[in-house]
């Protein structure tokens, strides 16, 4: 097991900043209060945050594995307050990949409900990546093309 | 809605809390991570630079997480480690938290291969900091006090408490330990290592702990209970609390302070009353602010709010004390009393988030636990003579201090 010592960083902003870089496209980062934290300074740094929303999980929705409905009222709400908003990306982190969750059913639901398009962006160390963060960013964006 | 899910981030977790508290005592920290977790304390809530310190963290892959982290806790894991330190701290994160990692397992093993005692804390970033340290004042007692009894004859004052979350920069405890040198008295800090010509640990002997924050109290009643040093709570906002604090330790240790002109009381001064102040930040600093500005200047039309759910305090607060305060994440709320005030004094973060206080009076007080580091080196005081200057340089601007001649 690798274990290194823990140093100072600027800000890792590029990444939000890109993803935050199109018109009308949104994030919402969905994750426990302590790891969407950082994102949310990444987004201000990058002068982005009014294209920024996070959904914080609890203890609760982890154990329970049931919080789907919740995040899809939720980015209804930012949908009503955002009319302008073409497309949303989630930003998960670990927990919501080693807990296997589906947003399939929030994509469809959020879909049929308000006709908004939503990419699923899997962040952090467990994500399984065949290409680099940046990339997947910009094919996410891409596919948001025929929306704007 | 509420305010964290629309306007603000989440505050500070818990194990990012930690870190910031073993920052600059003589521990070796490792958090268990696949190791991105550290971001938050890397980038956002740790001001100071981490080069000096004894901080890890962990890369757990799919192996550690199915198999289990505690079978590769190895002394090849552990060989590059610095043990030049009292004991260890291991924390956990949300996968440990997910994963149901036995954190004492874990923290016995590195205690058999390191020979080094080790607390762990089951940290987890779905809390915030109040309970997490209010623990770790309690757990870390034993290594922070003195085992004999000292051998010069200074009357011990412990200062207990002092944590960059609640209490800001670390500057404003160096102020604190200045104002308080006194020839006969022996300042002893809870462990923290960085400071000069005071003890860096807490003596049994003290005849009084200063507690400057409510997660300190857990570490001052455990003196109380075991040594019998009583201790007091005391946040010496401007003038009039640096008066309290000499006060107090006058009364506990039978010595004087020789009071400079600039720590004597104050004539009153006149104050515009009608202007609605509201205080925005963490309860103990608000409440005793609230007190002081109050006591200072005279002004009392002072509202005071958390955004926080009660329930993450660890506050033992009287109850008058608690319906000063109006605890609330809601959105409605939040936004109903920022219009209803005419001046506002809270975190940078506030201003830069609500638009409700574009046309107000700000006043800018960074909380830590808020807004990490973003703010922390900004020009602002709040102890002593500098504080009381602060506020009533600020408090002239937005019109509240409508006549000053007398001070």
């Amino acid at each position: 097991m690798i274990i290194e010592k823990t140093v100072k960083k600027n800000s890792f902003d590029e990444l939000i900043a890109l993803a935050l870089s199109k018109p009308n496209i949104y994030v919402i980062a969905i994750g426990p209060p302590g790891c969407i934290r950082v994102l949310f300074f990444r987004a201000m740094r990058a002068n982005l945050l009014n294209k920024f929303f996070a959904y914080a999980i609890n203890e609760l929705d982890v154990i329970s594995g049931d919080y789907q409905k919740k995040v899809s009222d939720y980015i209804i709400k930012i949908k009503e307050d955002k009319p302008e908003m073409k497309g949303l990306i989630i930003y998960t982190s670990c927990s919501e990949i080693i807990t296997g969750m589906n947003f399939d059913k929030v994509i469809y639901d959020i879909y049929k409900r308000c006709r908004l398009k939503v990419k699923i962006f899997n962040r952090g160390p467990l994500a399984k990546r065949k290409e680099l963060p940046r990339k997947k960013i910009k094919e996410i964006l891409k596919e948001f093309d025929e929306c704007l | 809605m509420n305010v964290y899910d629309k306007y603000l981030p989440p505050l500070i977790s818990d194990y990012s809390a930690l870190h910031l508290l073993f920052f600059d005592r003589s521990v070796t920290l490792i958090l268990l991570s696949p190791g991105g977790c550290n971001h938050p304390t890397r980038e956002v809530d740790e001001y100071r630079n981490f080069e000096n310190t004894k901080q890890y963290t962990t890369k757990l892959n799919d192996a550690h997480i199915t198999i289990g982290i505690e079978n590769f806790i190895t002394k090849n894991a552990l060989e590059n480690i610095d043990m030049d330190s009292d004991f260890f701290v291991i924390l956990g994160t949300s996968i440990t938290n997910i994963i149901g990692t036995n954190l004492m397992d874990i923290s016995k093993k590195i205690e058999r291969i390191m020979n080094k005692p080790v607390l762990y804390f089951n940290t987890s970033a779905f809390k915030s900091y109040s309970k997490i340290l209010s623990e770790a004042y309690k757990k870390m007692y034993p290594y922070i006090c003195k085992s004999q009894n000292d051998d010069n004859n200074k009357i011990k004052v412990n200062i207990i408490g002092y944590n960059s979350i609640v209490n800001g920069h670390e500057k404003f405890l160096e102020k604190i330990l200045e104002l308080l040198k006194h020839k006969e008295i022996e300042l002893c800090l809870d462990g923290k290592n960085n400071i000069k010509n005071v003890d860096n640990k807490l003596s049994k002997d003290a005849k009084i702990s200063l507690v400057l924050s409510e997660e300190g109290i857990s570490l001052a009643e455990q003196l109380e209970k075991e040594f019998q040093v009583p201790y007091e709570k005391i946040l010496p906002l401007l003038t009039k609390g640096v008066f309290d604090l000499y006060k107090i330790i006058e009364d506990y240790c039978g010595i004087t302070y020789k009071i400079t002109q600039q720590h004597k009381n104050r004539e009153e001064i006149i104050i515009d009353n009608r202007k609605k102040i509201l205080i925005i930040g963490e309860p103990f600093f608000i409440l005793n602010l609230k007190k002081y500005l109050f006591l200072e200047f005279g002004i009392s039309q002072i509202s005071l709010m958390c955004l926080f759910k009660k329930r993450e305090l660890i506050a033992k607060f009287t109850d008058e004390e608690y319906d000063q305060i109006k605890f609330t994440i809601d959105e409605k709320q939040v936004t109903n009393n920022l219009n209803l005030a005419d001046v506002i004094i809270a975190d940078p973060l506030i201003k830069e988030v609500f638009h409700q206080v574009y046309d107000k009076f700000f006043i800018l007080l960074p909380f830590l636990g808020l807004s990490g580091r973003e703010y922390a080196d900004i020009n602002y005081d709040y102890i002593g003579i500098e504080g009381f200057n602060y506020f009533k340089k600020e408090l002239k601007r937005t019109g509240v201090v409508i006549e000053n001649e007398k001070i």
